[in-house]
């Protein structure tokens, strides 16, 4: 094997006496010697080169060739001598494993054989035996391994097996048909994309404002979201509801936080520093249709429970914080764990990916229902992009890089301030006359009942708390004893007041909808698995 | 990437920092209202009173009634959350509304949506042929229609028997059980100057009664009779039960069908009298999951569909028609959002549920003709600006707005023993 002689470049190191070493395989056994050591190397910094490194060029022939060492014997080709050398004592014949020199370490750095390559320049050379193998690969050599579903062409064997791993297992769709794998490269290109910009113009004068708008909606949300405030301080106040209102209107902004976290550590750390028990969660999934989801749908709805589950299980948990319930229920917890366990994936605002989920899962279900029918193509209709259906369909694909997160805070849904108890009757007075203004339907109505519904909420619930939790309890299963909690919030006292002359059914009206998130829990428990021992056993939908 | 989002950065902060909703163009506020109708639905499934009503009131500046698609559907949305809010109070709840639900004017909505839209026009012309081929060569002709009473389904509909019958026209019967006594008179009148005007044997038969309460002798079925039904958008209402406590602490996949006592009955009793055809039409959109939040995400795409075409038939002008037309839409909506238990009628299912409960209840389905398909569909096409579609599915024939289906249309009759 022929070794090219780096010393015509005029880099510092090129002198030297091994640089011209008489053997490849003496370089090799080197080289294996030093990576046989404990103590891993660190990576160098890209850009800066050291300048005491010895610059190696080694020929295509080397770079490209596998199992250059082989056994006279039976020919068994190895691609390390110490791996031969180990083969040939099973021949009984004489072997010898070259022990490390014991010349001190010289960093060696590689350069690219090809006289065009970038990285030909010892200034670029790059550190890694193995890496220079890779590039060479890459860049100069034959692409010999294809992906089945794409057909992706690699040269490097590993390159090929890590795409295959994520091939298809997660796919965002841009309207002009593109399909990508990452989610980065699928906001980059949104917001060139021309379709975008195309339909923009189309329907609206103001093209550049609109699609400007649209690519202010997309793109923004992962640097808010990444670099989100923390959430408003919880200050402390006396009422029964005030620290959970405003635990609340932090804890939608936590969600943020946290699910962007849970990206890079299991979110225990975080989870437990937000929540004291963790109760029965309201985890709102939506499961329009998620028998029928299929494919990627169906890994995007286990997203969605196990991040709302932790979404609404802060609030849950901090409401449990205020009242005496014992954590019956470690309803949230498989929510979490899915949410934890989950993919890799991005904190997908579990809102809009409700309404994708349904999106898809609508549309395959119907797909997947109808027989005949390429025209029922959901999502390809050319619609203006100001109709509701197309707004829904992007609101959908926007996903989670959207406007919602940062909506979210630009909602105020996070303003603690008129989430106060105490100061609720005077915020509520204040906002109503704020808002007095644009109610074009039942006007006043509202406003009243906003003023009626804070006041009965704030007055009969410290004191319905306690006397309704029992009769809560009792006509529920053990599950749902923590619903009391979020029930009372909403001044379930007025239930209670209304109980002895209604009964049941104005108990069952009035936590009416409230009680929807009963079947929640559920929903995301389901999607975590098995961990849950209700009373009324569901099985997990498919 | 990195340049177009930090020269757009100051735009967000000053988005994000005023609570302006000035400055947002239809599309961003459009996208916002989605959000912000989600992220309320969520706090009023999970009740969260106070965090609901802050987004009903960011709801309330953005939407209205009289704006672009989006901003009517937010504002029907928003209003049918707000009454489910209420309804938490029944006592207010009922002051409000002075004692009973707010009355719309439900005939003439029915009758711009018949005129505006091409939906039922479609349906009627697919009944209308089936309805002949199914009972043709009969001599004695009996069809109930449950719920529609709208002349322009059963003036052709007698035409085009009397145009069909050999030998002259055959007797035909009509009967027509609704609750909606004035419009029954006035249909009953025109049915019986065209007929008379035709010659034919007519007899109109009113029933003054709802579904639920329908018993067989008040059809007044005679032996002998080839009987067809109809029902349009009605059906569902026989799926009402009281599930509240069921929505509550049961859980069931949203798309499976549940079994429903009422609604068995009410099959078996049809099955009893043996139909040669049952012609059903119904949304074509699931609205009856026992969650909330499911339910209003498909109430979401569904009417998103609906007020699109709506809003286009009226080319975006705002008209008293379109205001009647879209109330009641409304009022559907806020019986799928705010309803629960009986009071909660509109349940709609998809064909696909449908057609198991029908199968389970012993029908099957006829196949709808083609040339019904064909002509129906050149008709839908050409219809007003374009945008509705026709495709099958499995044996039912499905109107869409742009490739979202709507409503869908099928034709049933009874396995032996008829």
């Amino acid at each position: 094997m022929e070794m090219e002689n780096s010393s015509q470049i005029p880099f510092p190191a090129a002198s030297g006496e091994s640089n011209i070493p008489t053997a490849g395989n003496e370089t090799k056994a080197d080289q294996l010697a030093e990576t046989a050591q404990p103590t891993k190397k660190k990576r160098s910094l890209p850009g800066m080169p050291d300048p005491d490194a010895e610059v190696i060029a080694l020929s295509p022939k080397t770079l490209l060739s596998t199992n250059r060492f082989v056994c006279e014997i039976c020919n068994k080709g190895f691609q390390r001598d110490q791996n031969l050398q180990l083969h040939r004592r099973g021949h009984n014949l004489p072997w010898k494993l070259r022990q490390r020199t014991s010349k001190e370490v010289r960093k060696r750095v590689y350069v690219c054989p090809e006289p065009t390559c970038v990285h030909h320049d010892p200034s670029r050379a790059l550190g890694d035996l193995t890496g220079i193998k890779k590039h060479f690969c890459r860049k100069h050599g034959e692409k010999k391994y294809k992906c089945e579903r794409c057909s992706k062409k690699y040269a490097v064997h590993s390159d090929w097996k890590a795409h295959m791993k994520t091939c298809g297992t997660r796919e965002y769709r841009c309207d002009c048909g593109t399909l990508f794998s990452r989610r980065d490269s699928f906001i980059t290109h949104r917001a060139f994309c021309d379709a975008l910009a195309q339909e923009g113009a189309r329907t609206q004068p103001l093209a550049a404002t609109s699609s400007g708008g649209d690519l202010k909606v997309q793109i923004l949300a992962p640097p808010p979201a990444a670099s989100s405030p923390p959430p408003p301080p919880l200050t402390p106040s006396t009422g029964v509801l005030s620290p959970v209102l405003s635990i609340q209107s932090s804890a939608e902004l936590v969600p943020e936080n946290l699910t962007a976290q849970i990206q890079s550590s299991p979110g225990t750390a975080a989870l437990s520093s937000s929540t004291t028990t963790v109760t029965a969660a309201p985890a709102v999934t939506t499961r329009p249709t998620a028998a029928a989801v299929r494919g990627s749908s169906s890994t995007s709805t286990g997203l969605v429970s196990g991040s709302t589950g932790i979404f609404s299980s802060i609030f849950n948990a901090s409401n449990s914080a205020e009242l005496p319930q014992p954590p019956t229920q470690p309803a949230s917890y498989p929510g979490l764990i899915c949410a934890m366990a989950g993919p890799d994936h991005q904190a997908i605002d579990p809102i809009s990916l409700s309404l994708s989920s349904s999106l898809y899962g609508s549309s395959s279900l119907f797909s997947a229902a109808s027989e005949v029918n390429p025209q029922l193509h959901y999502g390809s209709s050319p619609q203006p992009a100001l109709s509701a259906t197309a707004l829904l369909q992007k609101a959908a694909q926007i996903g989670a890089t959207s406007s919602s997160s940062s909506f979210l805070r630009g909602l105020g849904l996070a303003m603690p301030s008129p989430s106060k108890a105490q100061d609720n009757a005077s915020t509520m007075a204040s906002a109503t006359s704020s808002s007095s203004t644009p109610l074009h339907w039942t006007s006043g109505v509202k406003l009243e009942i906003n003023s009626l519904a804070s006041g009965l909420g704030l007055g009969l619930s410290s004191s319905g708390s306690s006397g309704f939790n029992g009769s809560l309890i009792s006509p529920s299963t053990s599950l749902y004893g923590n619903k009391p909690t979020t029930l009372d919030f909403l001044g379930l006292g007025v239930g209670a007041s209304e109980t002895s002359s209604s009964g049941l059914s104005a108990f069952l009206s009035s936590i009416g909808g409230g009680l929807d998130m009963a079947s929640a829990p559920l929903a995301g428990v389901r999607r975590a698995g098995d961990t849950w021992d209700d009373p009324v056993d569901r099985k997990p939908s498919v | 990437m990195s340049s177009s989002s930090s020269s757009q950065k100051p735009d967000v902060t000053l988005s994000l920092s005023l609570p302006a909703t000035d400055g947002l163009n239809p599309q961003e506020r459009g996208v916002k209202l989605i959000h912000l109708l989600l992220t309320c639905v969520n706090h009023v499934s999970a009740g969260n009173l106070h965090h609901a009503d802050a987004c009903l009131r960011q709801i309330s500046r953005l939407a209205s009634v009289t704006g672009d698609p989006m901003q009517r559907l937010s504002a029907r949305f928003a209003s049918a959350l707000a009454a489910r809010l209420v309804k938490r109070w029944p006592g207010l709840y009922k002051a409000l509304n002075n004692g009973g639900p707010v009355s719309c004017d439900v005939d003439r909505a029915r009758s711009v949506f018949s005129r505006a839209l091409p939906c039922l026009s479609f349906a009627y012309a697919v009944i209308n042929r089936t309805l002949i081929q199914a009972v043709s060569g009969e001599r004695e002709i009996h069809v109930i229609d449950l719920g529609s009473g709208d002349p322009k389904l059963w003036v052709p509909y007698i035409r085009a028997v009397a145009d069909n019958g050999s030998d002259g026209p055959p007797c035909l019967k009509i009967t027509c059980v609704s609750r909606n006594k004035e419009a029954q008179e006035s249909l009953g009148a025109r049915l019986v100057k065209e007929a008379e005007s035709l010659k034919m044997s007519f007899q109109f038969n009113p029933v003054n009664a709802g579904l639920r309460e329908l018993t067989l002798d008040m059809l007044q079925i005679k032996t002998g009779e080839a009987l067809a039904l109809t029902s349009i958008l009605g059906l569902h209402v026989l799926l009402a039960e009281d599930d509240r406590v069921d929505a509550h602490f049961g859980l069931r996949r949203s798309n499976e069908v549940k079994e429903c006592k009422r609604m068995n009955e009410f099959l078996e009793m049809v099955k009893s009298i043996g139909p040669k055809a049952m012609l059903l039409v119904e949304q074509e959109s699931n609205h009856n999951s026992s969650r909330l939040v499911d339910r209003f995400v498909e109430g979401l795409h569904f009417y998103s569909a609906l007020f699109d075409s709506v809003d286009a038939a009226f080319g975006g002008l705002s008209r008293p028609d379109r205001t009647v037309l879209e109330e009641m839409l409304g009022k559907e909506i806020e019986n799928i959002v705010a309803g629960e238990g009986m009071e909660r009628e509109a349940r709609h299912e998809r064909y696909s549920m449908w057609a198991v409960r029908l199968t389970r209840a012993g029908f099957r389905p006829i196949r709808l003709w083609y040339e019904v398909m064909e002509e129906a569909r050149r008709a839908v096409e050409n219809y007003g600006s374009g945008g509705f579609k026709i495709a099958s599915q499995k044996g039912s024939l499905m109107i869409c707005w742009h490739d979202r289906p709507i409503y869908a249309v099928s034709a049933w009759n009874c396995i032996s023993f008829c």
